[in-house]
């Protein structure tokens, strides 16, 4: 009995959430990605997602510093850094790996999603990855700014290492005395990968970070 | 199952599920709603915490300190710090709330919120993560009084809707009442007209058989008005308007018999002594004409009780009855008088001749005795002998006394003819009500008290006596018995009335119950009858006409009134042997008033020689001294 209206309302979850929820069941697949980048934005961004996933296949093998430094390169080398406000007409947006390689260009927040969603894909564990708020405090005398990047942890306890828009070399965070941590999360404590669609629900799209994982996953990256 | 019960169910079951439905979706949409919040709340105090943990804690009582003054002050169930590796360093929890909410409605609609999960650092090293849970007995307190509420307000709509629903059914299937009603009068052989309702398929079905009523009525009409023409054919001098010789010796000889009308009256006898000359002076035609209107002027100078007869007896001999009347003299003035007024009516010779009757005269002697006390008008009145065997003449107030004395000593009793079937079968009892008096010593019959009755308006009372004492007799020996009712009776509210009381307490003899009605009360006043019926009728007695002889061409009149019999007057049936007419006009009566459901009784039949012919016509039964 239970079961059944279990199963019921889920009936009515999915006439409720319809095509959203289907996708975000969905797990990655990169030549939907590819397709719908055709579909989009046309030949040229789906020419360009595919060289990103070359990229991403030539670095499955290697160890994670490759992995680091070709997905780093990738990125800070392609990607213009251009303001939310200019970009996007708004305020502040978080892009997705997509919309980032379509426009390419984003913000340093855009830069760490796209750095971090395409570490995951080359197959780097998420308990390794941090999008972290930092303080960066350039010269001694210049305003203090607020600026995020991706911070990875070799083991738990180790130093991360800093993967960050503004510096093309990836140093140990003791070697970037111009950033202070403010705060460090991941997809693991918000996202919960499952029947559990936070796209259909109402208060997801509340967080930014909710609300880009969604649009990532519609986008079967995630 | 009646209609509207089946339609009541699929309306409460409607209903029911869509208050269910409703129901259902509701509480799951404040369950999965209530989940997200929970959640969400989760997240964000994971989150602060985490940042303010991630700014302030620099050793691990720090951390302990936060996380339990979150814990103390908040709503949370439990609380966990993992160590980088995974590793549970501390924990707080508390037990679940208890709760009011039933176990059921906890598993139906499981809340399951998700923990918030957030991760420490302490500048670039990692602390771990919190895990927050919250208790969801709160959540469970909140959708368990909504869904209450709900119910409420659900049962009550429901409740609501379901009046609306029944009255809406009731209202729809109003008209259904009346086609049944049709439908059954139909088999009753009573013919309704309903309005027809505004439902579309209960309209067809009344119009429909409403035609058929319509139908119906014509066909009888058509029939009532061919008998009646029959009637007047083979009865009525088409001159005068008056009963040819042996039309008039039969009925004037029934009156005399009838004990239930006056006892005793005048025979006037009209005699134009000059009818040749006439003829030859003023010629035939003019004459004629002469004597219609003479005619006209006869019924318009004498008084039109009922029981008055007119006959045309010869050509020139013209005879009239009149019951309860006693004096001729001033009524042979009066008529000559009149007659002298039409038109050459000076040009009239005429003679008067008169005699009484009482209860045992036969018609021959009458008319012999008429014979000879023809006298030329002018010559004054006659002074008439009182008939042989006639009852002595009693005051008025003795008559009231006789009255009085027994309706107060219960004095009345009831003379018993059986009322007979084919085959001799018994189909009811004849009761003609007798006074059995203290005051005089001697047994009256209704003829002899009936008109001082009528005079003293005491003829409700009477009625009302014999009534209860017909009932008495039902109940003692559960045959059914026929009684008849006056003017009063039939026609005045209050008499009425106390009659619906008396035969409302004896329901259960009701069916046992026949109630005759003259055919005067039941034509003369159509509304008044029609009124009487609609009461009586419901109560379970029988309901005929008697004596019916004037009218019978309009019988096709009373249907749709739900009449039980008719009875065809004894003047109708008592030649039946001799003419052959009368077997036609009879055999079609019976067919017009088995059309209308109506049995169809002979009354007052003498010879037992008649009875097998009238079954044969169509009778239904036969009454009067040959079966008694």
């Amino acid at each position: 009995m239970t079961s059944l209206r279990r199963r019921a309302g889920q009936g009515w979850i999915a006439l409720l959430g319809g095509l959203v929820v289907l996708a975000g069941l969905a797990a990655p697949d990169l030549d939907r990605l590819q397709q719908l980048a055709l579909s989009r934005y046309g030949d040229e961004v789906a020419r360009r997602v595919g060289e990103w996933r070359n990229m991403l296949r030539a670095r499955q093998g290697p160890g994670d510093l490759e992995k680091l430094e070709s997905v780093n390169r990738y990125f800070n080398q392609r990607i213009r850094w251009v303001e939310d406000p200019v970009l996007w007409q708004q305020d502040d947006y978080w892009a997705t790996l997509l919309e980032t390689l379509a426009k390419e260009a984003g913000d340093c927040e855009d830069f760490a999603i796209a750095k971090y969603v395409s570490l995951l894909l080359a197959g780097m564990q998420e308990q390794q990855l941090r999008l972290t708020y930092v303080r960066m405090q350039r010269g001694p005398f210049t305003e203090p700014e607020a600026h995020m990047i991706l911070a990875y942890y070799a083991t738990p306890t180790s130093e991360p290492l800093i993967l960050d828009n503004l510096d093309d070399e990836i140093k140990p965070a003791s070697r970037r005395p111009d950033l202070t941590p403010v705060y460090a999360f991941n997809a693991s404590q918000l996202w919960f990968r499952g029947p559990n669609p936070s796209s259909s629900d109402p208060t997801a799209r509340i967080s930014r970070w909710r609300d880009v994982l969604a649009r990532l996953q519609a986008e079967h990256t995630l | 199952m009646s209609l509207v019960k089946r339609l009541w169910i699929v309306v409460a079951l409607i209903i029911l599920a869509s208050v269910l439905m409703a129901g259902l979706i509701n509480i799951q949409s404040a369950q999965r709603y209530l989940a997200s919040e929970l959640k969400v709340k989760n997240l964000d105090t994971a989150t602060a915490l985490a940042l303010s943990l991630s700014q302030n804690a620099t050793d691990p009582v720090m951390v302990e300190l936060l996380l339990s003054s979150q814990f103390d002050l908040g709503h949370y169930q439990r609380i966990d710090y993992l160590g980088p590796e995974g590793r549970l360093l501390a924990h707080r929890e508390r037990a679940s709330r208890p709760t009011a909410v039933p176990a059921w409605f906890m598993r139906l609609f499981p809340i399951t919120a998700e923990p918030g999960v957030a991760l420490l650092q302490s500048g670039w090293t990692q602390l771990g993560s919190i895990r927050l849970y919250s208790d969801p007995s709160f959540a469970y307190d909140s959708l368990w009084k909504s869904a209450l509420v709900l119910a409420q307000m659900f049962s009550l709509g429901g409740v609501l809707a379901g009046l609306l629903g029944m009255v809406y059914i009731r209202r729809v299937l109003r008209p259904l009442k009346g086609v049944v009603a049709q439908a059954e009068a139909l088999a009753e052989r009573r013919y309704l007209e309903v309005r027809p309702p505004r439902t579309l398929e209960f309209r067809l079905i009344i119009e429909a058989m409403n035609r058929l009523t319509q139908k119906t009525k014509s066909v009888l009409d058509d029939e009532s008005v061919r008998l009646s023409k029959l009637k007047t054919e083979h009865e009525i001098d088409p001159m005068t308007g008056f009963m040819v010789r042996e039309v008039f010796r039969r009925n004037a000889a029934a009156e005399i018999e009838r004990e239930d009308t006056h006892l005793q009256g005048l025979l006037l006898l009209v005699q134009i002594a000059n009818l040749e000359e006439l003829n030859r002076e003023i010629g035939r035609h003019q004459t004629d004409r002469l004597i219609s209107t003479m005619a006209q002027q006869m019924r318009l100078a004498l008084p039109s009780a009922s029981g008055t007869r007119y006959g045309r007896l010869g050509a020139s001999d013209f005879a009239i009855l009149l019951p309860g009347q006693d004096e001729s003299a001033p009524l042979q003035q009066q008529l000559h008088a009149s007659i002298l007024q039409v038109e050459h009516g000076h040009l009239l010779q005429l003679s008067y001749g008169a005699a009484r009757y009482g209860p045992h005269s036969g018609m021959s002697e009458l008319l012999a005795s008429c014979d000879q006390s023809l006298t030329p008008a002018g010559a004054g009145g006659l002074v008439l002998q009182p008939p042989e065997g006639a009852v002595p003449l009693r005051p008025a107030r003795v008559w009231v006394e006789i009255l009085q004395v027994a309706l107060r000593q219960h004095e009345f009793q009831l003379a018993l003819y059986p009322v007979r079937g084919r085959d001799h079968s018994y189909l009811n009892t004849e009761a003609p009500a007798r006074i059995h008096s203290s005051v005089c010593g001697e047994t009256l019959v209704a003829g002899a008290f009936l008109p001082w009755a009528r005079r003293e308006g005491l003829v409700g009372q009477v009625d009302l006596e014999i009534l209860v004492q017909t009932l008495a007799e039902v109940e003692r020996h559960g045959h059914a018995i026929c009684i008849n009712l006056g003017y009063e009776s039939v026609c005045d509210e209050v008499q009425l009335q106390r009659i619906v009381e008396t035969l409302d307490l004896h329901r259960a003899l009701a069916p046992r119950l026949c109630l005759d009605v003259a055919e005067d009360i039941a034509f003369e006043h159509p509304q008044a009858f029609a009124h009487f019926c609609g009461r009586i009728l419901p109560l379970g007695c029988q309901v005929g006409i008697e004596h019916l002889d004037h009218h019978v061409g309009h019988l096709a009149r009373l249907h749709g009134l739900g009449l039980h019999y008719v009875k065809l007057s004894r003047a109708l049936v008592q030649d039946v042997q001799q003419e052959s007419a009368v077997q036609t006009l009879l055999r079609g009566l019976c067919t017009v008033a088995h059309t209308m459901g109506l049995q169809v009784i002979a009354e007052g039949v003498a010879h037992a020689g008649d009875v097998p012919l009238l079954f044969e016509l169509g009778f239904d039964g036969v009454t009067g001294s040959a079966v008694a």
